[in-house]
């Protein structure tokens, strides 16, 4: 009784939830992510996590003990932790993912401070390093041109075996095809069901893409993230996908298959869960919606159809300069603004 | 792009609205403390012992428009010390032991036919009947009156709706005792010397008795006095501050203006001025608000000043969960207290007890740089600039420090701010330390 009754400021109630809140929700969409990890025996993908939350924690817990002196964020430090090993393939070896990881955010922290101290986005960072130390351990997806000058790419690859199907593809599709898509005049083929579920890829955040979807629905809906950046990025991003990706394998325009750009590479896990990472985008609504779309250009031209592993971390990175930029252009308009108007209720004071 | 904020999005629940309000019971003991305004100081004229009958002075200012508190119960004073007043100060107290005759209360009243009065008696009356402005800090109503300078008539600003939306009180009255209200514009225009009244109504009003006998409420003319009335949009937050009138008025009007330098009331105010002026009755009971999701019933309870919140919950039901945060005077705008034996004072407009499970977390993180703050400022601030060079000493630049005086105090930067920082109160600091 006394605790809750502990003299605060005002207000007494808050529009948007916590950072403890906002990390913590995010947190716990991503648990089926690891459940399902657990239960398609993917422990070498458990143990990377594993590591990756160790070294964040560690990272952390120096910066906040010896350095800074300040309180240990626990739940902004896990979820850095699970989202770093949510990028790396199964392949990559334990201790040097331990050791990248490490070094990479002690000296995000160090160099910049704090949860929104650093300009780049320490997860995109940390993969990126982790790639340039141990591309080798990255899956190459390399496919061949005749896949992608066809207007239905995904269907081709599920045709041809390169997408695993679950046993209950089959009864899935026909259910769906048979109470929702027969309303609507479609039919959707086999294979999409095993794609949205999971796509088999070594590495995490590529495979449960109907889990990314239901999370980034808990997390539109409860508030913890803002619509602006990872939809202007989506739709940027499937825009040109469609229009422009089998035009460079000498197809033709506005025929590209967007299923298969966001169900691959980890599109909507990037856009949901790394992308708006605290401190890395723009703070006008206006400038988020610059930044998802700028930055759904670059992802576009970096990792075109998504069959890229580290497409969508190159992006976010692509994204953090353009933030930079975003940012100088909104600090400009800012103070021109006041300049302007550096009393703007002068006239209030006028006497009538 | 401005984010403008909705009530609903703002509150957790809505605000109920009432048509009928009830006498809430007399306190056993009434506990009044002598300072109930600001900028004020009072001293005692009673002593311990002293047998005081209700409206009876119990302390008074040295200046000659000060400060004057009553005695809101008949009975003898059986302790003068120090309590918690609901500002959460430290404060001398009256405790009063109810006894004997009420000589207000339950007794027939007698209208005074206060238009023969000139100008200083009404002043005086007002001032005698301690009657204070709750627009915004609590002040003497007659300290501002004698504070408007003399060479201009100036404009009388009514608010018919409460600054905070999750209470109801000043709405209610409006609505429920129009002719009193509008007497008190009278009263209050005559002492004054008022060239307009502005009333500034919610779109949702709906008064039990039309204000003006005329169809046409926009503009009347009554002797050299104008009424205009303004309607606000109260689904959106905020809208009753004193800028926000002012940016509201000055828009939509160009043959007149508005400025700090006018006098602004609300409703409970312009309530009290009716009731000391017509009745000769001293400010001993209000209007309070009690609600919340920790007691069993809520209300509009017309509240003996000094009764202790305590007794408040109890006469409402009692609490059905556990007690979690008393807050005085609105969610958004309020500040909390610890104490249930809290007294109501002058002040006091809403009392909302909320559960435990309500009670938010004022743990506070870094800025994370999200820039909600910016885009919700009705005033066009960076709350989070602001805060830096407060905080941290971070330099910024003249034109945000010049901005500083912009601030309506609204809260709402931190009503949306994640990483949970001190904003609003930051301003407010930084402005006193920029002065």
């Amino acid at each position: 009784m006394k605790k809750n009754n502990a003299m605060t400021l005002r207000p007494f109630h808050f529009v948007t939830p916590s950072i403890f809140t906002m990390t913590g929700t995010v947190l716990c969409v991503l648990v089926p992510h690891i459940l399902m990890l657990f239960f398609s025996a993917s422990f070498d993908s458990l143990l990377i996590i594993f590591a990756t939350l160790l070294s964040s924690c560690l990272a952390e817990a120096i910066d906040a003990f010896l350095i800074r002196k300040k309180d240990f964020n626990i739940p902004v430090t896990l979820l850095q932790g699970v989202l770093i090993g949510m990028f790396l393939p199964s392949t990559y070896p334990v201790v040097t993912i331990f050791i990248i990881v490490f070094v990479t955010l002690f000296i995000a922290k160090y160099s910049f401070g704090g949860i929104a101290g650093a300009w780049v986005n320490p997860i995109a960072f940390s993969i990126v390093m982790a790639y340039f130390i141990g591309s080798i351990w990255f899956p190459t997806f390399i496919i061949a041109p005749h896949y992608l000058q066809s207007n239905n790419t995904s269907l081709m690859l599920i045709n041809d075996g390169l997408f695993p199907i679950c046993s209950f593809d089959a009864p899935l599709t026909s259910f769906l095809n048979n109470t929702i898509f027969s309303h609507l005049g479609v039919n959707i083929p086999e294979g999409y069901v095993s794609m949205m579920w999971d796509t088999g890829a070594i590495i995490p955040a590529f495979r449960f893409n109907f889990f990314t979807l239901i999370g980034s629905l808990v997390l539109f809906s409860t508030r913890c993230l803002s619509w602006e950046v990872p939809l202007s990025f989506i739709i940027t991003y499937c825009f040109m996908v469609w229009l422009l990706c089998p035009v460079f394998a000498g197809g033709s325009l506005a025929s590209g298959d967007i299923i298969l750009a966001l169900f691959t590479g980890g599109t909507l896990f990037a856009a949901f869960f790394v992308l708006s990472w605290f401190g890395t985008v723009p703070m006008t609504p206006t400038g988020k919606i610059i930044f998802g779309v700028t930055t759904g250009m670059a992802s576009f031209l970096i990792s075109g159809y998504g069959l890229s592993a580290v497409g969508a971390m190159f992006s976010v990175f692509c994204g953090n300069i353009f933030s930079l930029i975003i940012q100088m252009l909104e600090h400009l308009y800012s103070e021109k603004q006041l300049s302007l108007s550096t009393r703007p209720h002068h006239h209030l004071e006028e006497h009538n | 792009m401005k984010i403008k904020m909705k009530v609903s999005d703002l509150l957790p629940y809505k605000s109920k609205r009432y048509t009928e309000s009830m006498n809430s019971f007399v306190p056993r003991e009434a506990i009044i403390p002598l300072l109930q305004e600001k900028d004020t100081n009072t001293f005692c004229t009673v002593n311990q012992g002293d047998i005081i009958k209700e409206g009876q002075v119990l302390a008074t200012s040295k200046e000659l428009h000060g400060s004057i508190i009553h005695s809101s119960v008949p009975g003898y004073v059986s302790q003068i010390g120090y309590i918690s007043d609901p500002d959460g100060k430290r404060v001398q107290a009256v405790k009063i032991k109810l006894q004997g005759e009420f000589s207000l209360y339950g007794k027939p009243r007698q209208k005074i036919d206060w238009q023969k009065f000139p100008q200083n008696t009404i002043r005086r009356i007002i001032c005698d009947n301690g009657v204070v402005n709750t627009f915004g800090r609590v002040v003497s109503l007659i300290h501002q009156i004698d504070r408007l300078p003399e060479k201009n008539r100036h404009t009388l600003v009514v608010r018919l709706f409460d600054l905070d939306p999750s209470y109801t009180t000043d709405q209610f009255i409006a609505e429920q005792y129009p002719e009193e209200i509008i007497t008190g514009i009278k009263i209050l225009a005559t002492a004054m010397n008022a060239k307009r009244v502005l009333l500034i109504v919610p779109q949702n009003f709906t008064p039990s008795k039309p204000l003006f006998p005329s169809e046409n409420t926009e503009k009347i003319l009554d002797g050299d006095l104008e009424y205009i009335t303004i309607e606000t949009d109260t689904s959106f937050y905020p809208v009753g501050g004193k800028k926000d009138i002012m940016s509201l008025v000055n828009k939509k009007n160009k043959d007149y203006k508005i400025n700090f330098k006018d006098l602004y009331v609300d409703s409970s105010t312009l309530y009290a001025v009716y009731e000391a002026v017509v009745y000769n009755q001293p400010v001993i009971d209000k209007f309070v608000h009690i609600a919340g999701h920790a007691v069993y019933g809520e209300g509009i309870l017309k509240v003996r000043l000094g009764t202790p919140i305590r007794s408040l919950i109890a006469e409402l039901g009692g609490f059905i969960k556990d007690g979690g945060k008393i807050i005085i005077n609105g969610i958004l705008m309020g500040h909390n207290i610890t104490d249930y034996d809290t007294p109501i004072t002058k002040g006091v407009k809403s009392v909302i007890i909320i559960p435990p499970k309500d009670v938010v977390s004022p743990r506070s993180l870094e800025c994370i740089r999200c820039g909600m703050c910016r885009n919700v400022c009705p005033m066009g601030l960076a709350p989070d600039i602001l805060y830096g060079h407060y905080a941290y000493k971070h330099e910024i630049s003249r034109g945000h420090l010049n901005t500083l005086r912009n601030c309506s105090d609204c809260v709402l930067c931190n009503a949306v701010c994640p990483a949970r920082l001190p904003l609003c109160q930051s301003i407010k600091l930084l402005r006193g330390a920029v002065k």
